[in-house]
């Protein structure tokens, strides 16, 4: 499966993509939003991980421009503690899951599984 | 011709003191010759270009260190992702050149650094290798030797990184600290133990004598908050300190944890000769209540000021009842507006017949009890 993530922390991403290679997707590791944009037009992902806080467009900003555009990729965002609204105007915007930091790598691998599930029955 | 000695003459001529409307006859100031003008203007120069060569020299050398933090820190990024994210890494063998550049103190710092900040993000296998790391390449050391350092945001420093990695075995010198003279200090080290042993961690309030900031109270409530409540054994004892701020924080431990327990305790600070803990006392009481607190609020009302006063008034309708009617009807006559108000609302709230007392003592005497009685009709009708 190719996932795109977008975090701006470089170590973060790097360890989120270490860890979901070893399950076995393709990565492909964006560190501003500015790149998001780009790599989601050009390689088409099947899943997106977006951390909310990124340089030149935010997480907000993308998930409500995906998803007029590409409505049936599943977005998972992350969030720092504590940003609950945020949270709810990125599921408003039609984000389809959100995690919030610190969280368990475990965590998340469930929720690609989960959402790549309902992808495959719709 | 014009020349530059005309323009000279002119400056040192009568018509230009004219002109500038100075007396330099009479003028006891030294005018500078051309050779003073000339020498000040070489130190000038001499002081701009040592000026600029200084901050030259600092802003390289900054960029200096910025590019060899940036090396090591794209060297060393891959090499940590890759083990912190292995679920089967137990002990992890360190590359040579690694090893090498850990022996420089800038390296073991930017990599505390980094494990600090990714500790923070994760959780579950991923944050155990972090500290699995953190103690492999000794960097517990380097975190520890900070609490004895002499600058306090050094101290600090330490303490945010033991306590992010968990290294409850430094508890004691991080609990010292909960009493240092130093505000951050304190501030960080309280932070600390309560991160590390949640509710146990308060332990600190028996020992410190140094006041705890309203912004502090209200930090280590907010992480209490999202931990599991597992008690507040010496509660009565921190409600007996001597330190006011352990007292206030107390108090409202007990009033968001409905600490009822301690109302007897808490009923004493009714009288304690701190207002912000008798401010205190009253919002927690009302929170804890029995049956004998609404009478307590309404003696210690006589001998307060107009905050706890309103205070008081604005806590009662959580546990007045007709009991306090005749008390009510005596504030409505006496005191400031605000009181007067604030007394009928509890009086229409807790007393039968209270909204009716209100409108006939509106009618007897319009001004302004005919407003009050209007405002808490409002109110009531909302």
């Amino acid at each position: 499966m190719k996932i795109l993530i977008a975090e701006d922390d470089s170590l973060i991403l790097k360890t989120m993509e270490f860890c979901l290679k070893r399950e076995g997707h393709e990565i492909i590791a964006c560190i501003d939003g500015m790149e998001a944009m780009g790599k989601i037009e050009e390689t088409k992902p099947d899943l997106i991980i977006l951390d909310i806080m990124l340089p030149y467009f935010s997480g907000l900003e993308i998930v409500g421009k995906i998803k007029q555009e590409l409505n049936a990729v599943p977005v998972i965002v992350i969030s720092a503690m504590g940003q609950q609204e945020v949270v709810e105007e990125a599921m408003r915007l039609g984000a389809d899951e959100y995690i919030s930091k610190p969280f368990n790598i475990t965590e998340l691998v469930s929720h690609i599984a989960r959402l790549t599930a309902t992808a495959a029955i719709a | 011709m014009h020349n530059v000695k005309d323009s000279f003459d002119f400056f040192t001529s009568d018509y230009a003191f004219v002109f500038l409307n100075v007396d330099y006859k009479n003028s006891t100031a030294a005018f500078p010759t051309p050779e003073i003008l000339y020498a000040c203007s070489l130190v000038f120069v001499v002081v701009t270009l040592l000026l600029v060569g200084v901050t030259f020299y600092t802003l390289n050398k900054k960029k200096q260190k910025f590019n060899f933090n940036n090396n090591i820190r794209l060297g060393v990024e891959q090499w940590i992702s890759e083990v912190i994210s292995d679920p089967a890494a137990r002990s992890v063998a360190v590359p040579e050149n690694f090893m090498v550049l850990f022996k420089k103190p800038e390296a073991r710092q930017m990599m505390i650094e980094e494990l600090v900040r990714n500790k923070s993000s994760f959780l579950g296998i991923v944050s155990d290798n972090i500290i699995q790391l953190y103690y492999q390449l000794g960097l517990n050391v380097d975190s520890r030797i900070k609490l004895d350092d002499k600058q306090t945001h050094i101290q600090c420093q330490g303490i945010h990184e033991l306590c992010v990695m968990e290294q409850k075995d430094q508890y004691g010198k991080i609990y010292h600290l909960t009493n240092s003279k130093n505000s951050d200090v304190r501030l960080e080290a309280q932070t600390a133990v309560i991160q590390l042993y949640g509710f146990t961690g308060l332990r600190f309030l028996d020992v410190v004598s140094y006041p705890i900031t309203e912004f502090q109270q209200l930090k280590l409530l907010e992480m209490l908050r999202q931990l599991p409540f597992t008690g507040l054994p010496t509660l009565d004892s921190w409600l007996q300190s001597k330190n006011d701020t352990v007292i206030s924080f107390a108090l409202k431990l007990a009033q968001h944890y409905k600490q009822v327990q301690v109302h007897k305790e808490a009923a004493v600070c009714l009288q304690h000769k701190n207002e912000a803990v008798r401010v205190q006392a009253v919002k927690t009481l009302a929170q804890i209540a029995n049956n004998t607190t609404a009478n307590l609020l309404t003696e210690a009302y006589q001998n307060e000021r107009f905050t706890n006063r309103l205070n008081i008034l604005r806590e009662l309708p959580k546990i007045a009842s007709d009991a306090q009617r005749d008390f009510l009807i005596v504030q409505l006559h006496e005191g400031h507006e605000f009181l007067k108000l604030a007394a009928a609302k509890v009086l229409a709230k807790c007393t039968s017949e209270g909204m009716e007392i209100l409108e006939a003592k509106g009618q007897e005497d319009p001004i302004p009890y005919k407003q009050i009685y209007l405002h808490v009709k409002a109110e009531r009708e909302r």
